[in-house]
């Protein structure tokens, strides 16, 4: 791999060129194919993150940031929270882990758009 | 240089294995910027918890628990914004600090008290010294 302002060089087996030539500009289809491709993982790495997001909005009613504002604002919120799990603070930081990651993936979804 | 955090993670597990009984890795995640392990054991008659998020930065979010025979609380450290500790640190100036992480310990009666910033060896350190294993 190369790298030069704004462009990387991969190589791609000379055969994919070869069938890729007929269908137009090798480049603008590589282009094309590796943009369709990150598209499809981003999506896959989304579902995931959401995925495991869930078990969290379920079991404390809300989405993270509502709990987030709860937990850092409203002490009484925080003093029943012990009663009804005694390690919430465990939830929560695994909670914020996968929305830190889901921000990131989201932030180079859109990034993706604007190429 | 910095450790590579799956170094990190697996020292929490051999240590835990060398001191806890019954050591299982319920969640373990690693990532390019953060990196998370979550440790069940039993010390004595207490379920013990290990949770630790490795961020990128070098700081890591932790949560230690010791939970007794009935899953209470009997003593928990953890650095979460929790507003109560922001209160204790701040008083009236609570407002604008937040969001901080300010590192603090609960009891079974659910006291906060702040703390120095925990890691697993002062926590099992902690253990040792208030805990007869039996």
């Amino acid at each position: 791999m190369r790298e030069t302002e704004n462009m990387t060089t991969v190589t791609i087996n000379s055969k994919y060129a070869d069938i890729l030539a007929p269908l137009g500009d090798v480049q603008q289809v590589v282009d094309e194919a590796v943009r369709r491709y990150a598209v499809e993982k981003l999506g896959e790495r989304l579902a995931e993150l959401r995925r495991a997001l869930r078990p969290f909005e379920e079991q404390y009613g809300c989405p993270y940031e509502v709990f987030y504002a709860r937990v850092t604002t409203d002490e009484d919120f925080v003093a029943g929270l012990r009663a009804v799990n005694p390690t919430w603070e465990r939830d929560f930081h695994t909670w914020e882990f996968y929305v830190e990651e889901l921000r990131e993936w989201l932030n180079r979804l859109e990034q993706l758009s604007m190429l | 240089m910095a450790e590579p955090v799956g170094a990190a993670l697996d020292a929490v597990i051999t240590k835990a294995q060398a001191v806890l009984q019954d050591v299982t890795v319920v969640r373990r995640d690693e990532r390019p910027a953060r990196s998370l392990i979550d440790v069940e054991g039993r010390w004595g008659i207490y379920r013990i918890i290990i949770s630790e998020i490795h961020v990128a930065d070098g700081s890591v979010r932790y949560a230690y628990y010791v939970l007794d025979a009935e899953n209470r609380l009997f003593q928990g450290f953890d650095n979460s914004p929790d507003i109560r500790a922001s209160k204790q640190r701040y008083g009236p100036d609570y407002r604008q600090h937040l969001h901080e992480r300010i590192p603090h310990q609960h009891s079974s009666e659910d006291s906060l008290t702040l703390t120095e910033p925990m890691n697993f060896d002062a926590f099992m350190a902690w253990l040792t010294s208030h805990l007869p294993r039996e």
